[in-house]
């Protein structure tokens, strides 16, 4: 899968990225991992985005920290074309 | 040797006897092979990987293998005879790896634009595989929890705040209050909810241990 062009401007920022492969190459985390290593505002804003472009999803549970992120089958396309490019 | 007799036409030669078994193992291999990949790609273990999805990206595999596999054996077939006990294994090994070798390097294009990348569809249907394995993964995950979750509800109050506490309080500040309080307000029961809480973040096999203490 090539990088379409709301993709590639997604991963531009460092944040998004990071955000995505801390998710993706584990391929699921719990929200409580991610707490430790991002801001809450980072992780509100870049959660919410990566979820709108279905490249992530959430599993909830008893209490938002525990719950799950996820990747999805174009998450995983996207982690192979960030591989391709030698950005992962 | 399967030989054909097509009436006033002499006999002609279309299946070399080992074909079958070459077939077979190329349809095996693939399939092991593909479970090895999507079990891989997912990072999930193979049972989780049992999904319509990888059945579907196994099936496509296989049949490329098969294919691979019949044109093969058309070269194996003139292989020294004395090897003809093994044509078999030299088919499907052939077809299998020439099938990768094809999947690499196959992509048709029209006026400089590529309309059909076989790897690159393989890969579509290898991630969604992947993906549809992880989603599996994870409610079998959410299964147990909520077994493991039932099994603590019945454990006392006191030991059950005790293990939450053990573990959550580190993580939530007033842990016990914000869970009875979360159940108190959706009207729900207040140890299964902890249950729940526990199961979720605590390892499995930790939660087993305290169960069995607790239930002996």
């Amino acid at each position: 899968m090539a990088l379409n062009v709301e993709l590639t401007n997604l991963f531009e920022d460092d944040a998004t990225r990071g955000v995505f492969e801390a998710v993706a190459l584990p391929r699921t985390i719990m929200v409580r991992d991610l707490k430790s290593r991002f801001s809450d505002d980072v992780l509100n804003k870049t959660i919410n985005r990566l979820k709108g472009l279905d490249l992530i999803k959430e599993k909830p549970s008893v209490i938002d920290d525990f719950n799950t992120l996820y990747v999805t089958a174009d998450g995983l396309s996207a982690v192979r074309a960030l591989q391709q490019r030698s950005l992962v | 040797m399967l030989v054909v007799d097509s009436g006033t036409a002499p006999a002609l030669t279309v299946l070399p006897a080992h074909l079958g078994w070459a077939l077979v193992f190329a349809v095996v291999f693939s399939f092991v092979l593909a479970s090895i990949e999507i079990s891989n790609v997912s990072k999930k273990p193979m049972r989780s990987c049992l999904v319509f999805p990888s059945f579907l990206y196994c099936s496509i595999r296989a049949f490329g293998n098969v294919v691979a596999t019949l044109l093969a054996s058309v070269l194996v077939a003139r292989i020294d005879p004395a090897l003809a006990n093994f044509y078999w294994l030299f088919a499907a090994f052939l077809g299998i790896f020439s099938f990768e070798t094809i999947l690499k390097n196959m992509n048709v294009t029209v006026a400089g634009a590529g309309i059909l990348t076989l790897q690159a569809w393989m890969d579509k249907a290898l991630n969604a595989a992947s993906a549809a394995s992880i989603e599996s993964d994870l409610q079998r995950t959410q299964i147990d929890i909520e077994k493991l979750a039932h099994r603590l509800s019945k454990i006392k109050d006191e030991e059950l705040n005790a293990f939450v506490i053990t573990y959550l309080a580190s993580q939530v500040p007033n842990i016990v209050d914000t869970l009875e309080k979360a159940a108190a307000a959706n009207k729900a029961n207040p140890r299964l909810h902890k249950g729940y809480a526990v199961a979720t973040v605590v390892s499995r096999s930790q939660v087993i241990a305290f169960l069995k203490e607790q239930e002996n």
